[in-house]
């Protein structure tokens, strides 16, 4: 049996890493997921008794709400599942579970980043979709999102051009993965104040980049560099950018998530 | 086999564990014993791999217990002294977690919960310390792992569950497993752990099986004081005394009064063992 990956011993430990997900964080996911019906009630019940009438549920209203969510699942789940890992107790247990590290690491990271947004998203749109047939709520949340899209592409990328929605959906999903790996990476290195500890660390990185690129650019004259690469095809040139931007926002956390599973101590 | 060769740890700047030399044998269900602070359970961590070791090394069947390989992973199970509330059931959470332990039954944890009078169907966040401490008692014993380390195992049992956990130490762990058990509280442990092993700040003081300590030590019950003995301590109508055992006499041996000999007479009892 292979030290580094055994297929059964990972999807068994794949299964209990969800489960106890599950448990840790289920009913938290089900009250966020929910969110678009409880604050529709809400919102509804408000204007019932202010104005004796339904008032319309506005998209940019359902965008912020939705945002504010997928912020919200990103703050605290990490902490909630694996930030027990830093804990003598419940880490020592990790630690000692004979699964492999490369294993634990493949699960935290199909865990966080395929099943957590998947059932989210499942969820909170099925409830977002069955409210779009009441028509104080508007149109679903999701046709709201690509049309909002298609304006926003239009506008950078000149007029008919056509962006791929499939593309968006995926730089949604990359920027979720960075994020929730850059916590997870947070509550598996702090011991306390996980969260906070994290953002001014994120905050940190952030300046030094900013210090980096300022240094780079009045080093090599991006202007007129950035003028050439766009004048070949800017659709083309603002993907590679972005590619690797999100490339590194994703690799670079997964391998320090690894180090920091394969060397912890308690 | 665990082969312990000049072994060095510290934190930070304060040395604990310094030239620590053992063999720990199979078959045999090891007293870890000494003061606070000596670094027993820094010694289990390291034998489970929990820590890095700074200086020398641990040989655990030609594996180093820091590169947690899931193969020795599976043949070990540290018992921490603080174990941890999971919010999930006793039998759920041990039939998800046995699974990666070749040797887990089920059925046996089930009959060690129910030997220890513990509710394999109450959620363990909800049970008091001691059911806690049970529960993973029960799983330890379940997985029939071959090195087993239990540090302060009996802390928060109550009197009754004392005696059955010594029943069940007994019973569910196999002939040739190697168990290392640390402990303040010898009397609970006394009749079944042997060999002794006593730690002292960055050294062994002793390493010797029971039959070794009675051949050299006498532990006297008497009513009259032997200027010779090397410890002894007044008790309702008699001694317990510890001397030298000159005369070859059969003893038995009394692991407090040895453990208060050994601190008091550090160097003899180094150069006689």
């Amino acid at each position: 049996m292979s030290e580094v990956f055994n297929i059964k011993r990972f999807w068994n430990y794949f299964v209990t890493d969800t489960r106890n997900a599950w448990n840790n964080y289920g009913i938290s996911l089900l009250l966020v997921a929910f969110m678009p019906l409880i604050s529709f009630v809400l919102v509804e019940l408000t204007s019932l008794v202010a104005n004796g009438s339904l008032t319309d549920f506005a998209m940019p209203f359902k965008v912020t709400l939705a945002w504010t969510c997928v912020i919200v699942v990103i703050l605290s789940f990490p902490v909630k599942h694996y930030g027990h890992i830093t804990d003598k107790r419940f880490g020592s247990d990790f630690v000692l579970l004979p699964v492999s590290v490369f294993e634990k690491t493949l699960s935290l990271i199909l865990v966080s980043c395929v099943v957590l947004p998947l059932f989210f998203v499942l969820v909170s749109g099925s409830v977002d979709l069955i409210l779009s047939t009441i028509p104080a709520y508007g149109d679903s949340l999701i046709s709201g999102v690509f049309q909002l899209f298609d304006r926003t592409a239009q506008e950078f990328f000149y007029s008919g051009i056509e962006v791929s929605r499939i593309a968006a959906v995926l730089q949604i999903l990359a920027m979720w993965t960075s994020s929730i790996l850059f916590f997870i990476l947070g509550a598996i290195v702090f011991k306390r104040g996980k969260v906070a500890k994290t953002i001014l660390v994120s905050m940190a990185l952030s300046f030094v980049v900013m210090l980096l690129m300022i240094a780079i650019t009045n080093a090599f004259d991006m202007p007129s560099v950035l003028e050439k690469l766009f004048a070949v095809d800017d659709l083309r040139a603002f993907n590679v950018i972005l590619n690797i931007c999100n490339f590194v926002g994703i690799a670079v956390p997964m391998v320090l998530i690894y180090f920091r599973l394969r060397t912890i101590k308690h | 086999m665990i082969q312990v060769n000049n072994l060095k740890f510290s934190y930070g700047k304060v040395p604990v564990l310094e030239n620590i030399n053992l063999t720990l044998e199979p078959g045999r269900i090891y007293g870890l014993l000494g003061e606070n602070g000596v670094g027993k359970t820094t010694l289990l961590t390291l034998l489970a791999g929990l820590k890095k070791v700074q200086e020398g090394g641990i040989d655990t069947d030609g594996q180093n217990p820091y590169d947690r390989k899931p193969s020795f992973l599976a043949d070990i199970f540290f018992l921490q002294d603080e174990v941890a509330p999971v919010n999930n059931t006793a039998s759920c959470w041990a039939a998800s977690n046995g699974i990666f332990w070749p040797n887990y039954s089920q059925d046996k944890f089930l009959a060690i919960m129910k030997e220890l009078e513990n509710d394999s169907e109450r959620k363990m966040n909800k049970m008091s310390c001691g059911q806690l401490k049970k529960c993973y008692i029960s799983f330890a014993l379940a997985c029939g792992t071959r090195y087993l380390f239990l540090d302060e195992p009996t802390n928060g049992l109550d009197i009754p569950s004392k005696a059955q956990f010594r029943s069940a130490i007994l019973k569910y762990t196999a002939d040739d497993a190697t168990i290392v058990i640390s402990t303040h509280q010898v009397r609970d442990l006394e009749n079944i752990i042997d060999p002794i092993i006593i730690l002292d700040r960055r050294d062994v003081l002793l390493n010797a099986s029971l039959a070794e300590i009675s051949s050299k030590l006498y532990f006297d019950y008497g009513n009259v004081l032997n200027p010779a003995s090397i410890w002894s301590e007044q008790l309702p109508g008699n001694f317990i005394q510890v001397y030298q055992n000159l005369d070859g006499a059969d003893s038995k041996v009394n692991v407090e009064a040895l453990f208060n000999a050994v601190h008091k007479n550090k160097e003899l009892i180094k150069s006689l063992f």
